[in-house]
């Protein structure tokens, strides 16, 4: 389903260049529940942004479902985003003018469909995120785990077929944390999603089919073995 | 389903979301700077057709009605005023007609010795009420009567005060009603009249002349059955120039011209140095407008720019956001021109109550809803140009780096 080539991402700074992916390779197959650890620096966020079509690469490859994305332009990154993905932002990413129930809707509602059905569908995601009370909040008036799980209800709303999650359970108590990572492992069983989500608990290991670690902007493959053998 | 996603129906979603939860204050300060341009751009232009309408006005009432014939080329005088005069008022549309005859006079007030040059105009007090307003603005004794001889009527600034510094222009040094004054003509008769009224029509011009009955110039001058000018009053000023080709077609030979033809002297001079003025002033206010509303609307989205981010990373296409903008925009806009004409009538209306003194009168403003058209026009295009280049440039950015805000 999704496929990296030799994917590298350099910043400029001024002169200075930094790399935050320096030749990652991998694939992601149709209904795995992938995690992504490693440690604070070491390229996560970089990496997902690039497989969920918000930058571009320096170099390298990614294939999803067969499309060579880095080669979309502008407005097919955007039109293929709304169709195909979800991406739950480490800092949230709200729309501060929209309540809770509207910022969830608003993709359903970029697909054209009716909009009560949309509200019907953002009503759908938040109860399984327990915000049933928060629907028409403003999104300032809720703490940080809400917003963050508002954010995950936004990129499920559509029903993708691949759901990034950056550090979604970052701001989350060890109850709400287990929620969202059951409400994960549900839309993969049950749903036939993908979800690939970064983390940096160990105990949230437990619930995914396979861990990539990367180190310094590489893949971490010593670990990923000696991982690999604990688990086995 | 895949072809039909997201049309601008989610542009006016979010604009209606963005106007009522977004920053109230800045919503406020930018329709009332819109409005103040609005203001800005119409304001002079209110004056000056104020200035236009008042000078109409008073060339209509008390100079030219709305046809004035003249003596035709080569002529000094109308010969035969008195069947022309005649043959007029049977023509329809035409609701008075009166037959002026001026002469060059050296006023003095007998009282203290200062003395004018003007010019003398006689008419008869009955057909000139049919035409002019002088009957109307007697301020102090009476309007002349028909068969009034030895009585002269006199503007009050020509009538002056004793007490010269009051004076706008050169006077008798206060005359007033039934004081005498002596009349030199110019064939040499000199002849005293006594003051019977003093009239006020607030125009400068106007208001330093003096007229007599023409029985009574005939009586002096023999100018008899002729006239130096007849005014002719109609239905309205607008239809002066249908009035005037009516009378050439009646057959009347004199020289016949609306009051706009005739007025097309000095003053009609100093409007035209005015509108040019006031088009200056509108170029200027509308530059001036330009780019306060770019700056406020380029600032207001350039602070957006982790929202547009955002936006564009859930999958909104850029024509929806940028769409979103111009919608908040135009709805500013709409605001600020609705405040500023509810600011340009209620200036308009305190100047009306202040009464603006011109030389001409007192000035009511008017508001020139073409050029008001205009503006509204000019202003929603400014501020479309203004939400759409950098609304387009945010957009444009790759979305992390919008995001960072
Ligand atoms: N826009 C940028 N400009 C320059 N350097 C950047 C930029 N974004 C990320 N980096 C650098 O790239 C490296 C990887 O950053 P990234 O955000 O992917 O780390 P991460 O693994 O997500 O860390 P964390 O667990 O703290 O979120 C860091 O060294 C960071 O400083
Ligand atoms: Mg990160």
């Amino acid at each position: 389903m999704i496929e990296v080539t030799d994917l590298k991402k350099i910043y400029l700074l001024g002169e200075v260049e930094v790399a935050a992916l320096r030749g990652v390779s991998l694939s992601i197959h149709k209904g795995e529940f992938v995690g992504i650890m490693g440690p604070s620096g070491s390229g996560k966020s970089t990496l997902l942004h690039q497989l969920g079509l918000l930058d571009t690469p320096s170099s390298g490859k990614i294939l999803i479902s067969g499309t060579d994305v880095s080669r979309l332009d502008d407005e097919a990154r955007t039109r293929f985003r709304l169709l195909h993905l979800g991406y739950v932002f480490q800092d949230y990413a709200l729309v501060s003018e929209l309540t809770v129930k509207e910022n969830v809707a608003i993709p359903a509602i970029m697909q054209g469909r009716p909009l009560d059905e949309c509200y019907m569908a953002a009503t759908a995601v938040l109860e399984k995120v327990s915000l049933l009370k928060r629907l028409d909040h403003l999104v300032y008036e809720l703490s940080g785990g809400e917003q963050q799980r508002v954010s995950i209800a936004r990129a499920l709303v559509n029903r993708p077929a691949i759901v990034f999650a950056d550090e979604p359970c970052a701001n989350l108590d060890t109850e709400n944390s287990r929620t969202v990572l059951e409400l994960f492992r549900a839309v993969n069983r049950d749903l036939g999603q993908t979800v690939v989500m970064v983390s940096h608990e160990p105990w949230h290991m437990e619930y995914f089919d396979r861990i990539i670690f990367i180190r310094d902007g590489l893949l971490d493959t010593e670990r990923m073995e000696r991982e690999g053998k604990q688990s086995r | 389903m895949e072809n039909n996603h997201g049309g601008y129906g989610v542009s006016l979603y979010l604009a209606v979301r963005a106007i009522r939860r977004g920053n109230r204050s800045t919503l406020a300060l930018t329709i009332l700077i819109i409005a103040l341009v609005m203001v800005l751009m119409n304001f002079l232009g209110m004056i000056i057709s104020g200035v236009v309408t008042l000078y109409n006005d008073q060339m209509i009432d008390y100079q030219y009605g709305h046809v004035a014939i003249e003596p035709r080329d080569k002529e000094i005088v109308i010969t035969d005023a008195d069947a022309l005069v005649k043959r007029l008022k049977q023509i329809p549309g035409i609701s008075g007609v009166s037959a002026h005859t001026s002469t060059a006079v050296t006023i003095t007030n007998i009282r203290n010795g200062k003395f004018q040059s003007k010019s003398l105009t006689a008419f008869n007090p009955e057909d000139e009420q049919s035409v002019t307003k002088y009957p109307m603005v007697i301020t102090d004794g009476d309007y002349l009567s028909k068969g009034d001889t030895g009585q002269i009527l006199i503007g009050t600034l020509l009538a002056g005060n004793e007490d010269e510094s009051q004076d706008k222009l050169p006077s008798l040094g206060g005359v007033k009603v039934g004081d005498r004054v002596e009349v030199a003509y110019s064939n040499g008769v000199v002849k005293t009249y006594r003051v019977k009224g003093i009239y006020e029509s607030l125009g400068a011009l106007i208001d330093s002349s003096a007229f007599v009955t023409r029985n009574e110039m005939d009586s002096i001058m023999h100018s008899e059955d002729t006239a130096t000018e007849i005014l002719v009053r109609g239905a309205s000023a607008d239809e002066a120039p249908a009035l005037k080709y009516t009378i050439m077609s009646y057959g009347v030979e004199d020289k016949v011209k609306t009051w706009n033809e005739k007025g097309k002297g000095i003053l009609g001079d100093a409007i035209s140095s005015l509108n040019l003025v006031k088009n200056i002033m509108t170029f200027v206010s509308l530059i001036v407008a330009s780019v306060v509303v770019f700056i406020v609307t380029y600032i207001n989205i350039i602070n957006r720019k982790k929202q547009i981010g955002i936006l564009k990373a859930i999958g909104i296409r850029k024509q929806i956001i940028v769409g979103s903008y111009l919608i908040q925009v135009l709805f500013q806009c709409t605001c600020g021109i609705v405040t500023g004409i509810l600011m340009l009538n209620g200036i308009r209306f305190i100047l009306t109550i202040q009464k603006i003194r011109f030389p001409m009168g007192n000035l009511t403003p008017e508001i020139e809803y073409g050029s008001v058209l205009v503006s509204i026009i000019l202003l929603c295009l400014v501020s479309l140009l203004s939400a759409y280049v950098p609304a387009r440039q945010v957009t444009n950015e790759e979305i992390l780096d919008a995001m960072r805000g």
